[in-house]
């Protein structure tokens, strides 16, 4: 088995943009535990000396399948530290989930407000739950437009 | 409400444990038992895991060739080609990814064991050996071994002899 650099999940996702626009078009809705933005954001959080600077790693997601709506969990990283099991993944470190939050930050302020909603995390999870549904239920009577592209036309891209 | 043209495709992202996997399995079954008393016509809905580094990982072909009435019907298992390299990757039937993502809240699911997985691959991976001094030397330069107390031209199929 092969185990798999910082560059190869961003080619892997580009080589499922597909799937998921035959499984959409089917009727079927998806539901991504994370996506592209994860890859974007815990890739440019290592920083510019490994030249995984932020356009770069957003380079290869640039014109995949835009989601509908994307919900931001969000939560300080002090919080989700008195979480059970916090520290077991190698990502699991105070500063490296400040810095991830930055990027997810940047990211959200990209996508636009209209597809990117940020839900406190923090609270009750049935509490989170209602809140994801409140934002989901205009989504899924919306879906008569084609699926758009990630960061497609947008001007003033950097 | 008419019915949609097409499904919905709706990504949760977050933090390590902001709550994605669970809330991502409550998502799918809230959208999947609504009913149109609640004014959402009753969708049909599949829980994606897009790991960074572990499989299972949708692939095309699958999902591609399969009838979109009963998408996902088997478990494969098959490998993709990438630009860095080839890969196996197991393809797990949708219901068993819910299930999965339905046990998420559960300490060891399996994500994270994939990751300590991966790490595990990582420490263990093989470094290259250095080759012995006599491979090290370029073709035709005079080396002198305890063995071979005289001059010898350093030669690939020479050491391989010895």
């Amino acid at each position: 088995m092969r185990v798999l650099g910082d560059v190869s999940p961003h080619c892997l996702r580009s080589c499922c943009s597909p799937a998921i626009e035959a499984v959409l078009a089917a009727g079927t809705t998806v539901v991504a535990d994370r996506y592209a933005f994860s890859g974007i954001a815990f890739s440019a959080q290592k920083g510019s000396h490994l030249n995984l600077t932020y356009e770069w790693c957003r380079a290869p997601e640039i014109g995949l399948p835009a989601p509908d709506l994307t919900l931001f969990l969000d939560v300080k990283p002090e919080i989700a530290m008195q979480r059970g099991g916090y520290g077991e993944e190698r990502y699991e470190k105070q500063e490296v989930q400040s810095r991830v939050r930055q990027v997810f930050q940047r990211i959200g302020e990209e996508i636009g407000a209209d597809r990117w909603v940020v839900i406190d995390a923090g609270q009750d999870r049935n509490q989170v739950a209602d809140d994801i549904w409140d934002s989901v239920v205009p989504v899924l009577g919306s879906t008569h437009k084609p699926v758009t592209r990630l960061w497609q036309g947008q001007e003033g891209l950097k | 409400m008419s019915p949609p043209a097409r499904g919905a495709f709706i990504v949760i992202e977050g933090l390590d444990r902001s709550g994605k996997s669970t809330q991502v399995a409550r998502l799918v079954d809230r959208i999947q038992s609504a009913t149109t008393t609640a004014g959402v016509p009753p969708v049909k809905a599949v829980a994606l895991k897009f790991p960074g580094e572990s499989p299972p990982f949708p692939a095309t072909t699958p999902f591609l060739t399969t009838d979109a009435d009963a998408p996902f019907t088997t478990t494969r298992s098959f490998s993709l080609s990438t630009p860095t390299g080839h890969i196996a990757i197991a393809i797990a039937h949708p219901n068993s990814v819910a299930r999965r993502t339905t046990r998420a809240c559960r300490p060891n699911d399996s994500d994270r064991k994939d990751d300590r997985r991966v790490s595990a691959l990582r420490s263990r991976a093989r470094r290259p050996r250095r080759p012995p001094p006599l491979f090290r030397q370029q073709m035709g330069t005079r080396v002198r071994s305890l063995l071979f107390p005289f001059d010898v031209r350093a030669d690939w199929r020479f050491a391989l002899a010895v």
